[in-house]
Parts: C-alpha cells; structure tokens; sequence
C-alpha cells in the first residue's frame, strides 16, 4: 500500500478483507448488509471497514490503510475492463454493495496490482476462478498499489 | 458454581483488559456482529411505550449504543448487570452522563424489569462439561425469567456441521432451550439471520407468571 503500510503487514490486512467475504463470513456481511447498509454511499470504505474492524494491528498502519482508502477517492475504476465514471472508492462500494444486495452474492478477492499499468485504476471483474484448487466463482477487486520504495515524482524528476 | 462464575468473571477482565471497552473487548469480532445479535434480541421489546430492561451480561454497555443508534426515541429505562467488575467499571465511565442507565455487578439481575435481554452469555463454557455448563444456564435463564415481567431474550451458538465442536464452546440445537424455556412463557425461535446461532424470545404469559415453573428451577439450581 505505497509505503503507508508497512510491507509486512499488506497480505495481512487483504487477507482480512478476503476472509471477511467468502463463505460462512459472506453470509454475515449478507445480513450487515440487509440491516445497517454496510456499504453505500452513506459511508467512506474507511467507515465501513472500521464497523467491520478490518485494519492493520499498530496505530500507524491504521492510520496509512485508512489514508490509502481515502486516496482512491482520486483513483479511477474500470469493471470488466470498461472505464466507469466512478472514482476508485466509490466503485468498491457501489461494487460490493450491489453483490452484497444480489440475489446471489460472489465470494470477493481483493488484490493488487502496480499503479502504473494502468495508473491509478480500482479494476473490477467478475467470474474468475481465483483459486486453482476451489471451484468458487469470485467478484474480484484489484487496487492499485505502488512500490514502497519508488522515488517520489520530485525526486525523480532530478 | 462459584468456581464456574470466578472463571467467567476472569475470562471476560481479560478480555476487556487486552482489548479495552470493544467490540473485541466482549469478545465479538466487529461492532456489526454484536448489533446484528441486538436486532434480534430487541424483537421482543415494545418500543411503542417506554419500558425497563435488564441487560444481563452488560458488558460496556454496547446495548445503549445500539438503543442510541435504532431506537433513538425510545424511553428505556436501562440496567446493566455484569459479573465482571473491571467491565462494570469500563461501563459506568463510558455511560457516566446517561441518567437512565445504571449498572450493577453480579451474576444475577438482582432486580425486575419488564425485559431482560443477554446476549452472547452462554457462547464460552470456559472447559466446563457440557452438564455443568447447563446446569449454570438453567439457573440464569431462571432467574431472567423471573426478574423479567413482560419476557426475556438470549442466544445460543448453534453446531456446525462437521461434527467436532470447538474445544471450550457450547454449541446447541435449539429443541433443548426452547423446551425447558417453555415453562416460562411462550417461546419464540428467531434463526437464519446470518449469524450460526439462534435467539429465544420468551414472552411471559400470565400462566407462567402465576405459575411455579421459574420457582421450581430457581430451587433446584441453588443446590
């Protein structure tokens, strides 16, 4: 997560994300859904994913897993390859909430992918078989991420 | 059964002690969890008329939170009981400008309402046997029951489908509670929403009030 994570703890936090909507936990979030709106435009993905307690362990991981949801409020977002008018953040939502409210919810991955290709875009596809050992069809969410150690533009520029 | 509660009472300090005044600190994984119980629990209740409730297993006091946030306009008059001191204490500073609440330490509601609710109370059997630990249920859903004029509320865990059960987990079908609940009222069972449990809505009837069900119960727990 660009440095505002620590490298470390990254799998961690995807793998509560990941953990939280498949299976026995989808069922759950079904029904937060149903009865609080999880996830709508009334809350900010850092609102959501704080009800859900879904965050790093230390403070300041905390703080950048939180600053990094916020910035893909200035991301853009594609599903199944289209460009969407959407930003980053708002897809996420819209997208997990239109599963959560469907009448037959995926199971969701969330992943990465290097922010350069393309830059910035929150990539959405649906039907994919994540899991060469399971037959489960997955909503995947892919964020765009860069390298903790990349040169800042600044710096690069000289 | 002193053992027993001098065990629940240490369980649930420490988890307020690791993870203070939470979710987690009353060992729920998230805030939604824990409303998505009182959802269900607060079923039960007329909201349509102000009303007194005891919540059995207060913890901090997350059931106000909850009332604060569904059922702002509601007149409830709250108390909180629970047996352990360090989470009664978390509860009293957090709820300190809230008139209508009080709490109590104890294992027992050690006062009358029109409902008591607790949820989440009978999840962790902490190593008991499954008889003992039943044992210890039958004398708190007694005493709910008769602290409570209009009816009361609890969950249970449900099984899950592979066969071994968590070690230090009670795990139920429903038929065994709603039986012995029976005696108390009229028993609703509300399941499905999500959650791998059940809630017991007990109503109480005029029958069971009069009655010497609860008595009965009472006497032969305190053994």
């Amino acid at each position: 997560m660009g440095g505002l994570v620590a490298d470390s703890y990254v799998p961690d936090v995807l793998q509560q994300m990941n953990s939280r909507l498949i299976g026995e936990a989808l069922t759950e979030m079904v029904q937060f859904q149903k009865e609080f709106k999880v996830f709508s435009s009334q809350h900010t993905l850092e609102t959501s994913f704080k009800l859900l307690n879904i965050a790093p362990v230390g403070d300041a991981d905390r703080r950048g897993f939180f600053k990094f949801l916020n910035l893909l409020k200035k991301t853009g977002a594609s599903v199944d390859g289209k460009a969407t008018k959407l930003s980053g953040h708002d897809q996420i939502v819209a997208t997990l909430q239109r599963n959560l409210e469907g009448s037959k919810p995926l199971s969701v991955h969330f992943t990465s992918h290097p922010a350069e290709q393309p830059k910035g875009i929150v990539k959405v596809t649906a039907g994919d078989h994540v899991f060469n050992f399971s037959s489960l069809v997955f909503l995947t969410i892919s964020m765009p991420m860069i390298n903790a150690d990349r040169p800042k533009a600044g710096a690069r520029k000289k | 059964m002193l053992e027993l509660h001098a065990k629940v009472r240490d369980y649930y300090s420490g988890t307020l002690e690791r993870h203070g005044p939470t979710p987690l600190g009353v060992d729920w994984p998230n805030v939604l969890s824990q409303y998505l119980r009182f959802v269900q629990l607060v079923k039960l209740c007329d909201f349509g008329r102000s009303f007194s409730l005891n919540d059995f297993g207060c913890g901090y006091g997350a059931l106000l939170e909850f009332l604060a946030m569904r059922h702002g306009d509601a007149l409830v008059t709250y108390r909180g009981i629970d047996i352990s001191p360090a989470m009664i204490a978390a509860a009293r500073a957090r709820w300190a400008g809230n008139a209508q609440a009080v709490f109590a330490e104890g294992s027992q509601c050690g006062a009358l309402a029109d409902y008591s609710l607790a949820s989440g109370i009978f999840n962790v059997r902490l190593g008991h046997p499954v008889a003992e630990w039943e044992e210890y249920v039958e004398a708190i859903l007694a005493d709910l029951a008769a602290n409570s004029r209009l009816g009361f509320a609890v969950n249970f865990m449900l099984p899950r489908d592979e066969a071994r059960a968590e070690a230090g987990l009670y795990r139920i079908a429903p038929a065994r509670w709603t039986r012995f609940c029976n005696r108390f009222g009229r028993v609703e069972t509300v399941a499905d929403y999500g959650l791998r449990e059940f809630t017991l809505l007990v109503r109480r009837t005029t029958t069971a009030r009069l009655g010497t069900g609860a008595r009965k119960v009472r006497r032969r727990s305190s053994r």
